[in-house]
C-alpha cells in the first residue's frame, strides 16, 4: 500500500509539473505556458514563469494539451485544416475530464480510475466495475487524469497520431467547461479521423464494461470513394501495363506456371531464400486479378461503410471484437485467482457472460494431448475455471488475429468470426505449472438498436461474443 | 541486400521475443499469420484480395516478398501430399488465373457444400451420420447455412431380402388384412413398397430428430466440397499441424465433365 501512495504521489508531483497549457514542438522541445489564442495557423501563449509573450506557426507544433485535459494535434491536420484552428483562452476553474483516460499505444481508449503507476504497469479500476485491472505502461501511450493533467508514455511523436485518432472518443469523457476556453475545432478538416465525430456507438446493455471504450468514428465516406475511385484507375493502369508485359505465349506461360509434384511452392520462400535475394527495383506487387464483385447476399467488408441504417464499419467492428475477447482474458484471469474474493470472482462472471450475446453460447476446451473436446455453456464454463487448482492464471491472445467478414443472418444480426490463439498459463506457488497455445474461433454477433438522440432515431449497434470453438493442433 | 532490408529483419524478430510469451516462439506466430484458419481467409487467399491479415504480415516481415495469385493459389493446395498429379495442377491453376476469364470463389456461390461427419445418439447408441449442408441466400440480403442431405447407414431400410413375401394380389379382397403382417415383417419392409421407392434419407433423418429418437451429439470432420469452377472438383479439408502450410487447404483436385460433375452430386453428396 506504500509502495502504492508513493507511486500516485510521484505521479501527482510529477504531473503537477504539467499542470499548464503545454506545447509539444516537432523538434522534440516541450514548452509549459498558458495558451492565450489560436488563429490564423498562429499560436499566441505565454510563458510560465517569464511570461513573456511569444507566436508560434503551428506547422512547427506537434500538439498542444490544455489545462482541462484537452488537446489539439497539428501534426495530424491538413494545412486547412491549420488555417480553421481557433480558440480562446477564458478564465475558469475546475476541468472537463469525467474519468481518467488510459489511451493505449493500439489506439484503444479505457476509462474509469487510475489507483497507481507502478514500475511497468497501471493499475485502474474500469468505469462501472469493482474490479481493479493493470496494463503495461510499454502498451500505453498516454494517461489524462481527472485533474486535467496528462502524462506521456512514450515519444510525443509517437503519441500525436494515437492521440488524433482516438480523439472522438475521448471528446466523450472531456466535457465542455464553461467559459474556459472556446476552441472550435468543428471546422477542422483532419488527415485523419480526428473530427469526425458525429454519434458515437454505443453498447446496448449498461452494465457492460466494454461500454466505457467506445470506438472510432468511421472515416468520411468521400474520402473513401475518392480513394476506391484512385485505388480502381490505378489498379486498370497497372493492368493494362501487366498485359502489355505480360502478354507471352502461351507455352512459355505454361512453363511459368509449371508446378513439380515434390515442390509445390508455398505462398513465399523460406526466410534463408529471402535474405539471399537482392533487392529488386519492382518490389510492389501489381495485381492483375482482383476479387469480383460480392453476388446478391449482404457481406460487410473493409470497403462497405454503411448498411441497413447502420453505419458498420469494418475496422470498428473488428476493434470492438477483438476488446471484447481482450476483457473476457481478464475476466478469465481475476475469476481464476486465488487471491480473487468468492464475491468479486461471481461478479466477474456475471460481467464476463454480459460479453456474450446471451447465456447459451457455447465454449469448447480441450486439453494439451489429447483430442477430446468439451462443450459447455458460458455460465458453467466460468464457474469451472473458478475452481481451477492454480494460484494464478493469465489468459492473453497473440497479436495476429483473423476476423471474417460480417454475414447477415435472417434474424438481421450480423455475424463474424475472430481466429486468434489464446496463450493459457496457470501459476502454482509462483511457477508455471501449466501452459499451452490454443486456437480460438471466436463467433462474433453484430446487432444493430436504435436510440433517440435529441428527439430523432438512430441506429447503433454493438457487438457481442457467442460461440467459442477451439482447434485442436496435432 | 539492403542494410535497411538486414535491420528490419533483425528488429522484427528482436521485437517478437521481447513481446511473444516464451510459449509462442516467432514460429508459432509465423505459422498462425499464413494457416489458412478460415474458409473465408481459403476464398480470400484464391481470389488474391487486398489488404488481408497475410498480405499485411508479409509487407510488415518480408517487404521484399512479391505474392501474385499463382503464388496464394500455390499455397492453398496441402503441400504434405505428394501423389499431386502436377499437369492438372498447373492446368488448373491456369484455368482460374486466365487473364481473359479468371475463376474465382464467392461465399454466396451456388455449387460448394460442406460435407459434416457428425456423431449422434440414436436410441441410446453411438451412431455416425453425414450432412450435407449450403448457403441458402435469404431475403433482405441474408443467408443462412442449410442441411440439404443427409447420408446415414442406420437410418437406411434393409434391402430386399425374401421377394416372395408380398401382399397377394387379392388382398383387396379381405380389405387388406394382410397389412398387418406385412408391417410387421421388418425384413422385408421394402416388398411392401413400389419398385421405385427411393429410401429418402434426409426425410428419416427429420422425422428421427423430431420424434427424440436421434441426438446430436458433436461434429467429427468436416470437408467443403467445391463444384463451382467450370470442369473441376477441388475438396477443402483442415489441416491442423504445426506448419506454415496448415488450416483450411486443397486436399484433392479432380477434373470432370459436367456428367461426372452431376454423378458426383449424386454418389459423394447424395444430391439429386
Amino acid at each position: 500500500m506504500k509502495r502504492q501512495i508513493f507511486c500516485l504521489s510521484a505521479i501527482l508531483v510529477c504531473a503537477s509539473a504539467l499542470a499548464q497549457d503545454v506545447l509539444y514542438l516537432k523538434d522534440g522541445n516541450k514548452i509549459s505556458c498558458d495558451v492565450a489564442k489560436i488563429a490564423g495557423k498562429k499560436l499566441e501563449y505565454k510563458m510560465t514563469g517569464s511570461g513573456e509573450q511569444t507566436t508560434a506557426d503551428l506547422s512547427q507544433l506537434l500538439m498542444t494539451f490544455f489545462k482541462n485535459g484537452d488537446y489539439l494535434v497539428f501534426s495530424e491536420m491538413s494545412d486547412d485544416g491549420l488555417n480553421n484552428v481557433t480558440y480562446k483562452a477564458k478564465e475558469a476553474s475546475g476541468t472537463g475530464v469525467t474519468q481518467d483516460i488510459i489511451i493505449s499505444k493500439d489506439e484503444k481508449v479505457f476509462v474509469g480510475k487510475v489507483n497507481a503507476v507502478e514500475t511497468g504497469q497501471i493499475k485502474y479500476t474500469p468505469k462501472g466495475s469493482i474490479l481493479a485491472m493493470s496494463k503495461s505502461t510499454a502498451d500505453v501511450a498516454v494517461i489524462i487524469f481527472t485533474s486535467g493533467k496528462h502524462q506521456l508514455f512514450t515519444s510525443p511523436a509517437e503519441a500525436a497520431p494515437v492521440l488524433s485518432a482516438v480523439k472522438s472518443r475521448v471528446n466523450s469523457y472531456i466535457a465542455p467547461i464553461e467559459g474556459k476556453s472556446e476552441t472550435e475545432v468543428s471546422e477542422v478538416t483532419p488527415k485523419k479521423e480526428q473530427t469526425t465525430a458525429k454519434k458515437e456507438n454505443e453498447p446496448v446493455k449498461e452494465k457492460d464494461v466494454a461500454k466505457e471504450k467506445k470506438e472510432i468514428k468511421p472515416e468520411k465516406k468521400e474520402e473513401v470513394v475518392k480513394e476506391s475511385v484512385k485505388e480502381e484507375k490505378t489498379k486498370k493502369e497497372k493492368e493494362a501495363e501487366e498485359k502489355a508485359k505480360t502478354e507471352k505465349p502461351k507455352e512459355e506461360l505454361a512453363e511459368e506456371v509449371q508446378v513439380k509434384k515434390e515442390t509445390i511452392e508455398e505462398v513465399i520462400p523460406a526466410k534463408e531464400e529471402i535474405k539471399k535475394e537482392e533487392p529488386k527495383a519492382e518490389t510492389k506487387e501489381t495485381v492483375i486479378q482482383t476479387e469480383p464483385e460480392e453476388k446478391k447476399p449482404t457481406v460487410i467488408k473493409e470497403e462497405e461503410k454503411e448498411f441497413a441504417g447502420l453505419d458498420i464499419d469494418f475496422e470498428m467492428f473488428k476493434r470492438k471484437s477483438l476488446q471484447k475477447v481482450e476483457d473476457l482474458g481478464a475476466y478469465i484471469s481475476i475469476i481464476a485467482d486465488k487471491n480473487t474474493e468468492w464475491q468479486e470472482s461471481n461478479k466477474a462472471i456475471d460481467l464476463a457472460c454480459t460479453l456474450f450475446v446471451n447465456e447459451e453460447a457455447n465454449v469448447e476446451v480441450s486439453s494439451k494431448g489429447s483430442p477430446e473436446k468439451t462443450k459447455y455453456k458460458i455460465r458453467p464454463y466460468l464457474n469451472r475455471i473458478k475452481l481451477l487448482k492454480y494460484d494464478r492464471v493469465e489468459v492473453s491472445w497473440t497479436n495476429i488475429s483473423y476476423v471474417s467478414d460480417l454475414r447477415k443472418g435472417v434474424d438481421g444480426n450480423y455475424y463474424g468470426v475472430i481466429t486468434l490463439q489464446q496463450v493459457f498459463t496457470g501459476f502454482i506457488e509462483g511457477k508455471v505449472a501449466y501452459t499451452d497455445v490454443t486456437k480460438k474461433n471466436i463467433e462474433v454477433v453484430l446487432k444493430g438498436y436504435e436510440k433517440l438522440v435529441e428527439g430523432k432515431t438512430i441506429g447503433l449497434w454493438d457487438v457481442f461474443l457467442s460461440d467459442i470453438g477451439v482447434v485442436v493442433t496435432s | 541486400m539492403k542494410l535497411e532490408t538486414v535491420l528490419i529483419t533483425i528488429i522484427f524478430f528482436i521485437s517478437t521475443r521481447v513481446f511473444s510469451q516464451n510459449i509462442f516462439s516467432d514460429h508459432h506466430e509465423e505459422n498462425f499469420a499464413f494457416e489458412v484458419k478460415q474458409i473465408d481467409e481459403f476464398i480470400e487467399r484464391f481470389n488474391n484480395r487486398e489488404n488481408t491479415l497475410l498480405r499485411e504480415y508479409i509487407k510488415t516481415n518480408y517487404p521484399e516478398a512479391k505474392i501474385d495469385r499463382t503464388s496464394l493459389i500455390k499455397g492453398l493446395f496441402n503441400q504434405a501430399d505428394t501423389t499431386w498429379d502436377a499437369v492438372q495442377l498447373n492446368q488448373f491453376i491456369e484455368k482460374v488465373t486466365n487473364f481473359s476469364s479468371p475463376a474465382f470463389l464467392s461465399f454466396y456461390d451456388k455449387d460448394w457444400y460442406a460435407e459434416v461427419d457428425c456423431q449422434f445418439i440414436y436410441h441410446g447408441e453411438d451412431e455416425e451420420a453425414t450432412l450435407i449442408l449450403l448457403v441458402q441466400p435469404e431475403k433482405d440480403g441474408a443467408s443462412k447455412w442449410v442441411i440439404t442431405s443427409a447420408k446415414a447407414d442406420f437410418l437406411r431400410l434393409p434391402g430386399y431380402q425374401d421377394s416372395t413375401k408380398s401382399l397377394n394380389p387379392i388382398s383387396h379382397a379381405t380389405d387388406f388384412m394382410g397389412l398387418d403382417k406385412a408391417l410387421s415383417d421388418q425384413e422385408n419392409l421394402l416388398n411392401y413398397f413400389r419398385r421405385d421407392f427411393k429410401n429418402d434419407l434426409l426425410t428419416a433423418f427429420i422425422y428421427e430428430v423430431k420424434n427424440g429418437s436421434l441426438k446430436f451429439k458433436q461434429v467429427n470432420n468436416i470437408i467443403y466440397h467445391f463444384l463451382q469452377i467450370d470442369g473441376w472438383i477441388l475438396t477443402i479439408e483442415q489441416f491442423a499441424r504445426n506448419s506454415r502450410n496448415s488450416g483450411w487447404l486443397i486436399s484433392s483436385l479432380v477434373k470432370v465433365s459436367e456428367e461426372e460433375k452431376r454423378m458426383y452430386k449424386k454418389s459423394v453428396l447424395n444430391i439429386e
